[in-house]
């Protein structure tokens, strides 16, 4: 994992990218409460991410980034940074790992990539809620369970297909991720190529 | 370019379901506080919860007056410490869910005004007050506890 000046320099800027996309976004969705907001940041997270392992398909560059968009969420005021801060190096870190498994970053492994990525972001309640805020693993699940009968107007009692649909769901986002993020990475290296004639890694 | 145009849609579309308002709120007497437990349940009322104490607690500055939950639950005939979680459900379908270590905290309250007043429009008639929790377990306009044995 050594990266060029160069190649460090293009994954400061996606990772700034997201670092940013955290700070403005993520503090006026904590605001206003939305729904899975943390679904929505990892979507946009992930999609910046991911299109910064196009510009430099090299292992680690992804979990780079994702590593300078969380120092970005240091600065973030007035509002709870350690869980999202997890989060983004744990999405980072979920999307390296897959994006490993493979040769060279390819449009189904981005889309694999960003499914267990944006997976991810259901998973992680049931590790910071204990972790952070000392809540119970039965509670955190009747959270999940709530939150899913409220979006899809399903019976709480139906946990089975509140799972269901909540993994599906945010497999489906992630997938769509991965796609953007092939498309928009191949767009941006099409359009440098054109007038720079150099990418990056490439 | 129109794929992806058509993909952002759908990607819009499928937040803005996600952030759409409840369509089943929870019916509620107005003014009334449900505590159930499967089919046994009992209702309150504003004057019902007076009467059973007046704790008070703090939560981001601001002093509220309130039975403790605890309280609230024996009172209804439900044992707090038997209890696997509870829950509270505010008047839009929102909802909480407490830890029994929370349930059985003495100043985990279901507040019915503040110290110095009534409640705040959008807190009343009757609010979760749990000091030193976050914001989200504060939950405003509750109009049903339900207990999870």
């Amino acid at each position: 994992m050594k990266f060029t000046t160069r190649q460090l320099v293009t994954l400061a800027v996606f990772g700034a990218l997201w670092g940013v996309v955290e700070i403005s976004l993520g503090s006026v969705l904590h605001a206003v409460n939305l729904p899975m907001s943390g679904t929505v940041l990892a979507a946009i997270g992930l999609v910046v991410a991911l299109t910064g392992r196009l510009f430099v398909p090299k292992r680690g560059a992804t979990l780079f980034i994702g590593v300078i968009a969380l120092v970005l969420k240091l600065f973030s005021i007035g509002s709870v940074v350690v869980g999202p801060m997890i989060g983004i190096f744990s999405e980072a870190l979920v999307a390296e790992v897959t994006l490993s498994a493979f040769k060279r970053p390819t449009r189904y492994a981005l889309m694999l990539a960003g499914g267990l990525g944006v997976l991810w972001t259901l998973v992680q309640p049931f590790v910071t809620n204990p972790l952070l805020f000392g809540r119970g693993i039965f509670v955190v699940w009747l959270d999940m369970l709530d939150l899913g009968a409220r979006l899809f107007g399903l019976d709480p009692g139906a946990w089975i297909w509140i799972a269901a649909v909540l993994v599906a769901g945010h497999l489906l986002i992630g997938l769509v991720v991965g796609w953007l993020a092939w498309n928009a990475g191949r767009l941006l290296q099409d359009r440098i190529s054109g007038s720079i004639l150099t990418i990056p890694g490439s | 370019m129109r794929r992806a145009l058509l993909t952002i849609l759908i990607m819009t579309l499928l937040v803005a379901a996600c952030a759409a308002p409840n369509s089943n709120p929870i019916s509620s007497t107005a003014g009334s506080l449900l505590v159930s437990a499967g089919t046994t349940e009992k209702t309150y009322s504003m004057e019902d919860l007076m009467a059973l104490g007046t704790v008070q607690a703090t939560f981001r500055d601001v002093t509220y007056v309130g039975v403790p939950l605890a309280l609230l639950l024996q009172d209804a005939g439900f044992d707090p410490t038997a209890v696997q979680a509870v829950k509270a459900v505010a008047a839009d379908g929102f909802s909480a869910n407490y830890d029994p270590e929370l349930v059985n905290k003495p100043d985990t309250l279901v507040a019915y005004a503040r110290a110095e007043g009534p409640l705040a429009d959008d807190e009343g008639p009757f609010l979760m007050v749990l000091p030193d929790q976050d914001g989200k377990l504060n939950v405003r306009q509750v109009t049903q506890i339900q207990i999870i044995p």
